[in-house]
């Protein structure tokens, strides 16, 4: 994969690089620079694509693998401003938002593990293409996929 | 929100827009956040302790301290500095096997390596620096509590960066053994 082929394919899937960084990080800066992180590490592991691969899953692997293993230098800040935070503000629909928002801040509460299989249950990857990203079997990602259920629905109850 | 809503409302949402040419600049080292901190610091340390070793033997009476105490100075600060190049590899490359809990062991499994080598090397450098400045002096009561604080200074240091680096091992296994 040449630089430029690579950069036409970041910019294609760069939706699930953002939606990995917003659950991850807390505060922008600290998003931003895990999308930066994601996105060298990503060029920099473009060897280890295979063609016969799809392409996004290997783009869930590095990116979830980065965001887990990269440290958290900020702590969240209650950030002051005019205007609501950037995720929010473009969102036309404001019952839309407050349900994106209420999904987010009960998925933010599961731990770096649990974060990564529910992303990719959430991006409707098969039960088969979560064990082979994440290195577990599939009962085992279906039992794990049952506990993060109801953990959420009661998260989100309460 | 009902769980049969949870997909549905991931699908809608929206996400900024980066240009290529922004992506095209984050495959840079230099533009890398981290790398470039790190980058900085080794400039500042490479920079600060060459001046310091050309000046020291004749500054700091080097030529009238032992050969042993001289060659223990510059390998406790070379140390620390080799310590740092090893970091900024270590940085470049966190992805390290085919899915991620086996990337995870391999880079837990060398986080805790990087660990170890990070707090020896910091107290070698220490206690380098203050054998250097301790040798020949002649102590009075003084001078023994001046010691004793500084000895104390670096066993919080030492503490605080056990706990800092337990932390984040704690946390990277934890997440391992949500893997089960």
């Amino acid at each position: 994969m040449d630089e430029t082929q690579f950069l036409v394919l970041i910019k294609e899937h760069q939706g699930i690089i953002h939606k990995i960084c917003r659950l991850y990080r807390d505060i922008r800066e600290d998003r931003e620079d895990l999308f930066q992180e994601i996105t060298f590490q990503l060029w920099k592991s473009r060897q280890t694509f295979k063609n016969d691969a799809k392409i996004s899953t290997w783009i869930y692997r590095i990116a979830l693998n980065t965001a887990i293993a990269t440290y958290r230098k900020r702590k969240e800040a209650i950030e002051y401003g005019p205007v609501l935070p950037d995720v929010v503000e473009e969102q036309p629909d404001e019952a839309l938002a407050l349900r994106q928002e209420r999904l987010f801040n009960a998925l933010k509460q599961l731990d770096d593990g649990d974060k990564a299989i529910i992303t990719l249950y959430l991006e409707d990857l098969s039960y088969q293409q979560i064990a082979d990203i994440i290195g577990i079997s599939e009962n085992y990602v279906g039992v794990k996929l049952n506990r993060i259920k109801t953990k959420i629905q009661s998260l989100l109850i309460s | 929100m009902e769980l049969n809503e949870l997909k549905s409302t991931w699908n809608t949402v929206k996400t900024p827009a980066v240009s290529i040419k922004e992506i095209q600049m984050m495959l840079s080292e230099n533009k890398h956040p981290v790398l470039k901190d790190i980058r900085k610091q080794l400039t500042i340390e490479i920079i600060g302790w060459s001046i310091f070793l050309a000046c020291y033997y004749t500054m700091f009476e080097g030529d009238k301290k032992p050969v042993w105490i001289n060659i223990l100075l510059v390998l406790s600060i070379l140390l620390p500095i080799t310590h740092n190049l090893m970091g900024y590899r270590f940085s470049k490359y966190l992805v390290q096997g085919t899915n991620i809990q086996e990337s995870l062991k391999n880079y837990l499994s060398k986080v805790k390596t990087y660990a170890i080598i990070s707090i020896l090397s910091r107290q070698i450098y220490l206690t380098g620096l203050l054998l250097f400045f301790i040798y020949g002096i002649s102590f009075n009561t003084n001078k023994y509590l001046a010691l004793a604080m500084i000895i104390l200074i670096f066993l919080i240091q030492l503490v605080i960066s056990c706990r800092m680096w337990a932390t984040r091992l704690k946390n990277l296994g934890n997440t391992l053994q949500s893997f089960g």
